[in-house]
């Protein structure tokens, strides 16, 4: 039976490994993975060689978290732990291919496998576990690098680009020996004014979330953000409603957000972990928001109290929304502009003529858009200025300016909603090419 | 899954002991061998790409017989065979038999290489090469110092107090070698590297010397010079071992810290501190590479470093000692490297030893009476790996008739009238040494050949019938085809070993028999004077040089700018990667997908003054030929040397043997073609 404290887990001395790859390929075969594929990956810091700083590697696959974030957030409940060598498992009957698994990993193990449809990675490789032997990069590793031993509750020492988060990974990393972190060098000093001809040195990884291929996310997020708002107000300011066109918008919504399913067919399973996961209740709430929703709308619902329900569980469904990008460890969006809450409210706000509310709203967001705009800079996003220029001037300004021009106006109010429709699009936008998933020592290089 | 035992052939320290998993006849895995202790720790990524490599797409299957249109297309074995037989006997008679160049290379290890040889011999005669690519400078150099070429056991690294690597980069090419150089750093020791680069092994070190390439011999003598000046050398071992102190000390005497570290480019405190710690910390043990020793001047440089260990009395103890070439397990060999690829001094008039590897292309180019019609080359990728690839690709050209025995497509291959395709290390059984360590193994037959594959055993053996030669003549020379004569043949080679038999074999690696944990522990020297040769009256004889090892500029040493020389103002460093060994492996996809293309690396100095920034195209070139690469800053190479590893095929973007000049190393008929010297541009890009 799996016992904590006798938990298998990798050691990992940077003294010893020279980033031979020994370790990948050993998995890929092991495995009998596409050659080009191995779910252990090994990265090499400074690899341009700065004089100040040492080069060493981190052979990295999955670290079997005793507090697996993978595992808890899971939408479809596909991933356990195995109950004797505590190793947590995918399963690939149960796997929609959602990759929520991959965003949540601080260590980037889960993989997605193309043509499966589903996720893969290190399983402690089960089959030599079961048969006494070390897991196959253990077995490989020809510097004895890669050990495997018993879990230990001690902190990792702090290492460049580990991301020592606090989900207790079954990894214990051996620190380079303290006075012996560089040779001492004898070659021209390095003079800074070079820093430009080492640049651009990191391999290019492929970054995991894209707006290429996370656009139907992108694009639920936002019907729902404007369905939830649109239904609030003709509920509550009995606003102008036409139910058909409300139907198509969610309906069309669920459908597009399963179209980034490795595996469509079991998008079902995505509500199996409400208890844990806010991606399942993001959808639980959302569908428990448009079926009375519809209904009230068609009047088949009469009671206004019917009505409500709704509007708490679409409001539930943006704020799980929310929190389903809160989680992830290597991106804390806090206030950020583009929450799909406040477009919810905005929505409902302009709809229902809270005139006042919705310019207060428009305006805070305004000032978190430009906060997070600066912050960005300094830690190096790109200005994206013609998106920024959308998204103030036409996202807020215009639609401020038209509200003190006389917001009733019809035409007005057309042109109101067309910029806040452009400017939460920009904002959403921004927010998936923000969205920097790769694991910290990616950033090296 | 059953599980056999094997061992890797390559032309590696390394010489792995391997388990091969097998299931339905198709091999799976591969891992260690606890026995050998030199690489129980594990297989690299080369040794476990086999697994693709067997059933690669792009192996080669059957025999392919060039078109009148250039294309290669499938011939039977008996249209293969005729067509051989056809044209070696025309060219006999025509020319004689000497005008058939038998070239063979490194690429695979076994006693049963030696049949080729046997078979041209039967024939009447051919022509082969004298000297070798790899490392005859220093097998000669150690020779004539130490009189023999054998080193402590791998794992005696661990107890080493001082370890030098000197131009080698065991992290890449020797990965096993580091985790007893870890052992040692973590009771303590001292690591220094020094090479023109920092390398992966320099990243654990303590010091790191970056001289000009072509100077370590003047950076020994400077080193011996502060040792002797602060008299630490070990005068009782001096007096009963060493043979020409007094001289070599006033040799030294011309070799001040100023002056190394003017003609090295290295700081005199870096020089001063080594020395200290030379001449203060036992036992040492200087890890010489193979790289280093490929300069015009490089015997005599191993010659000196030598020296270091032999006036510190660091030889012949546990720890201490000159690890560059280990042939204790070459217990089957007559004649050792180097004396078994020298020229023999009486020809046989037989077979023609008239051509030197390290000129294979002017050299094919000169032969006369007869002049060379046809070459047949087996284990090896000339076109890429020897010196001056352009010269080499015209030396092909002219021939009549190229035979190419090869597993893939290489760029060798391409150039040939007829490929024959080449067994893997797992279709036929051998026995094989290596060059670090001491264990004999078997590398085991393990699956059919697939295809038409044959062994070139068999392939010689067809021919030899072909060719009417008699049973009598083949015995014992030419064994016939399948298992069970192979073996037998290989259990006639290891008879008077009684510790070794196949069954053995079969098991695991077995040491040498023997073999010294410490060599030279009887501190016996198989030299003329029967000690440490520092004044070898040999090597001025045998080859013209200084009978002391005193540092001479080498070929294209930038101290000896003549105008030429100033046009190509970069140092050209051409090391071997972990992802291959010479130009075996890079096709897999396994291996590519850690290195796709080849790039030159610069130090961002050289780059700025050229305007050239990560990523951009530039033409590599000299007078020899040139490359069009993309370019990678590198903060850690020496300004003024560029790096482009050995390997690449042309047609994966070009082979350093471009640029590489077809030259003899001082002594040993060994390649001085990391003598080179190059200028970079930047390329507007074609496309
Ligand atoms: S096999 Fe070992 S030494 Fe090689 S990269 Fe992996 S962990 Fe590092
Ligand atoms: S190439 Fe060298 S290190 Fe790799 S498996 Fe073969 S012998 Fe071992």
């Amino acid at each position: 039976m799996y016992n904590e404290l006798k938990k298998p887990a990798f050691q990992f001395d940077l003294n010893r490994c020279t980033g031979c790859q020994a370790c990948a390929v050993a998995c890929t075969l092991e495995n009998e993975l596409d050659l080009l594929h191995s779910w252990r990956t090994v990265y090499t810091f400074n690899e341009a060689h700065e004089p100040n700083l040492p080069q060493f590697h981190l052979s990295m696959a999955c670290n079997h978290c005793l507090d697996a974030p993978c595992l808890k957030y899971c939408p479809a409940l596909a991933i356990s732990r195995d109950s004797v060598s505590g190793a947590v498992l995918i399963d690939g009957g149960k796997c929609i291919g959602c990759k929520y698994c991959s965003w949540v990993c601080p260590y980037d193990a889960p993989k997605f496998n193309r043509t499966a449809g589903i996720m893969e990675k290190c399983t402690f490789c089960q089959p030599r576990l079961a048969e006494g032997l070390k897991p196959a990069c253990v077995g490989i590793c020809p510097t004895d690098a890669l050990q495997f031993g018993a879990y230990t509750e001690n902190r990792n020492p702090e290492i460049p680009g580990f991301p020592d988060r606090p989900v207790r990974p079954a990894i214990s990393i051996i620190a380079l020996r303290g006075n012996n972190r560089l040779p001492q060098m004898d070659c021209t000093p390095f003079d800074p004014q070079l820093t430009p001809f080492l640049s651009n040195h990191s391999r290019k990884f492929e970054p995991k979330i894209t707006l290429s291929s996370e656009w139907t996310l992108l694009l639920f997020s936002l019907i729902a953000a404007f369905s939830v708002g649109w239904f609030a107000a003709f509920v509550v300011f009995s606003s102008a409603f036409d139910v058909r066109v409300f139907a198509v918008l969610c309906f069309a919504g669920m459908g597009i957000s399963t179209l980034h399913l490795g595996k469509k067919l079991r998008a079902w399973r995505a509500l199996l972990s409400w208890k844990h996961s806010w991606l399942s209740r993001e959808i639980l709430f959302f569908g428990l928001f448009t079926i009375p929703a519809v209904l009230y709308g068609i009047g088949f619902l009469q009671n206004t109290a019917g009505g409500w329900l709704a509007v708490v569980f679409g409001f539930a469904a943006l704020f799980a929304m929310d929190r389903v990008y809160d989680v992830l460890p290597q991106y804390a969006p806090g206030w950020h502009s583009a929450r799909v809450l406040f477009t919810g409210l905005l929505v409902f706000s302009l709809l229902g003529a809270l005139r006042e509310f919705a310019v207060v709203l428009l305006l805070a967001k305004g000032i978190v858009y430009l906060r997070q705009k600066f912050t960005g800079l300094k830690i190096g996003q790109a200005l994206r200025p013609a998106l920024s220029v959308l998204r103030i001037l036409i996202g807020i300004f215009l639609p401020v300016i038209l509200f003190f021009l006389n917001g009733n106006n019809y035409d007005y109010k057309i042109l109101i909603l067309c910029g806040v429709v452009i400017g939460e699009v920009t904002d959403r936008i921004e927010f998936y090419l923000q969205l920097d998933l790769s694991p910290e020592w990616k950033k090296y290089g | 899954m059953p599980e056999f035992v094997t061992a890797c052939p390559r032309n590696c320290y390394s010489t792995c002991s391997m388990r091969v998993s097998v299931r339905d006849g198709r091999l799976r895995m591969i891992e260690p061998h606890e026995e050998n202790k030199a690489t129980s720790g594990g297989i690299c990524l080369k040794g476990l790409s086999y697994i693709e490599r067997v059933y690669s797409p792009d192996r080669i299957l059957n025999p392919l017989h060039r078109t009148a249109s250039g294309s290669f297309e499938k011939i039977d074995w008996e249209d293969a065979l005729n067509l051989i037989c056809k044209n070696i006997i025309r060219l006999k008679n025509e020319y004689g038999p000497q005008s058939i160049l038998y070239y063979t290379g490194s690429g695979t290890k076994g006693l049963l290489n030696a049949v080729g040889m046997n078979f041209w011999r039967l024939f009447g005669g051919c022509t082969t090469t004298y000297g070798d690519l790899c490392w005859p400078a220093g097998l000669e150099a150690t020779r004539l110092t130490l009189g023999e070429n054998k080193h402590n056991a791998p794992w005696d690294l661990e107890n080493a107090r001082l370890i030098i690597f000197w131009g080698k980069n065991a992290a890449e090419t020797n990965i096993h070698q580091m985790v007893f150089a870890d052992r040692a750093l973590q009771n303590g020791a001292k690591l220094v590297v020094i090479d023109p680069r920092r390398t992966q092994t320099a990243e654990r070190a303590h010091l790191l010397i970056q001289p000009r390439p072509g100077t370590d011999g003047a950076l020994a003598l400077g080193l011996a010079n502060v040792l002797i000046h602060d008299e630490k050398p070990d005068i009782s071992f001096i007096s009963r071992h060493v043979h020409g102190f007094t001289a070599f000390k006033k040799l030294v005497g011309k070799y001040t810290v100023q002056k190394v570290s003017e003609i090295c480019g290295v700081s005199p405190d870096a020089i001063i501190q080594l020395a200290e710690w030379l001449g203060e910390i036992k036992p040492s043990t200087i890890n010489a590479g193979f790289g280093m020793q490929r300069f015009t001047n490089s015997g005599q440089t191993m010659r000196a470093m030598i020296a270091l260990l032999a006036i510190t009395g660091n030889i012949g103890k546990p720890g201490a000692g000159w690890m560059f070439a280990n042939l204790q397990s070459a217990v089957f060999d007559v004649v050792k490297d180097p004396i078994a690829f020298y020229p023999p001094q009486q020809p046989d008039g037989v077979v023609r030893v008239s051509v030197s590897t390290a000129k294979l292309g002017p050299d094919m180019r000169a032969q006369s009476e007869p002049p060379l019609k046809m070459i047949w080359v087996e284990r090896g990728n000339p076109v890429t790996q020897n010196p001056e690839t352009n010269m080499v690709l015209k030396a092909f050209r002219q021939l009549d008739f190229r035979v190419v025995v090869d597993q893939f497509m290489t760029d060798t291959a391409r150039e040939a009238d007829l490929i024959l395709p080449a067994k893997s290390m797992f279709e036929q059984s051998d026995i094989i040494g290596a060059y670090w360590h001491s264990y004999i193994q078997l590398k085991q037959k393990l699956i059919d050949p697939p295809g038409e594959v044959k062994p070139e055993t068999e392939i010689y053996y067809l021919l030899a019938k072909k060719l009417g030669f008699s049973e009598a003549d083949c015995k014992d020379k030419i064994p016939a085809p399948g298992d069970a004569s192979i073996e037998s043949w290989l259990q006639e080679r290891i008879l008077r070993f009684p510790d070794i038999t196949l069954d053995r074999l079969r098991e695991g690696p077995v040491e040498a028999p023997g073999h010294e944990a410490v060599a030279f522990a009887d501190l016996k020297f198989q030299t003329p004077s029967g000690k440490i040769e520092l004044y070898s009256e040999q090597a001025a004889r045998l080859w013209s040089v200084d009978p002391l090892p005193d540092y001479r500029e080498s070929a294209e040493s930038g101290k000896r700018a003549t105008g030429k020389n100033d046009k190509y103002p970069l140092y050209f460093l051409t090391p071997n990667t972990k992802n291959r060994i010479h130009s075996q492996f890079n096709n897999l996809q396994l291996i590519r997908r850690y290195s796709e293309k080849p790039e030159i690396l610069l130090h961002p100095v050289d780059a700025a003054a050229r305007g050239i920034s990560n990523g951009n195209p530039v033409r590599v070139f000299n007078d020899r030929g040139e490359l069009r690469l993309p370019a990678k800053t590198d903060a850690g190479l020496r300004p003024g040397c560029v790096l482009v590893t050995n390997g690449w095929w042309i047609s994966e973007g070009g082979t350093v043997n471009f640029l590489s000049a077809a030259r003899e190393t001082d002594m040993g008929y060994g390649a001085a073609f990391h003598d080179n010297r190059v200028e970079v541009e930047k390329t507007i890009n074609d496309k």
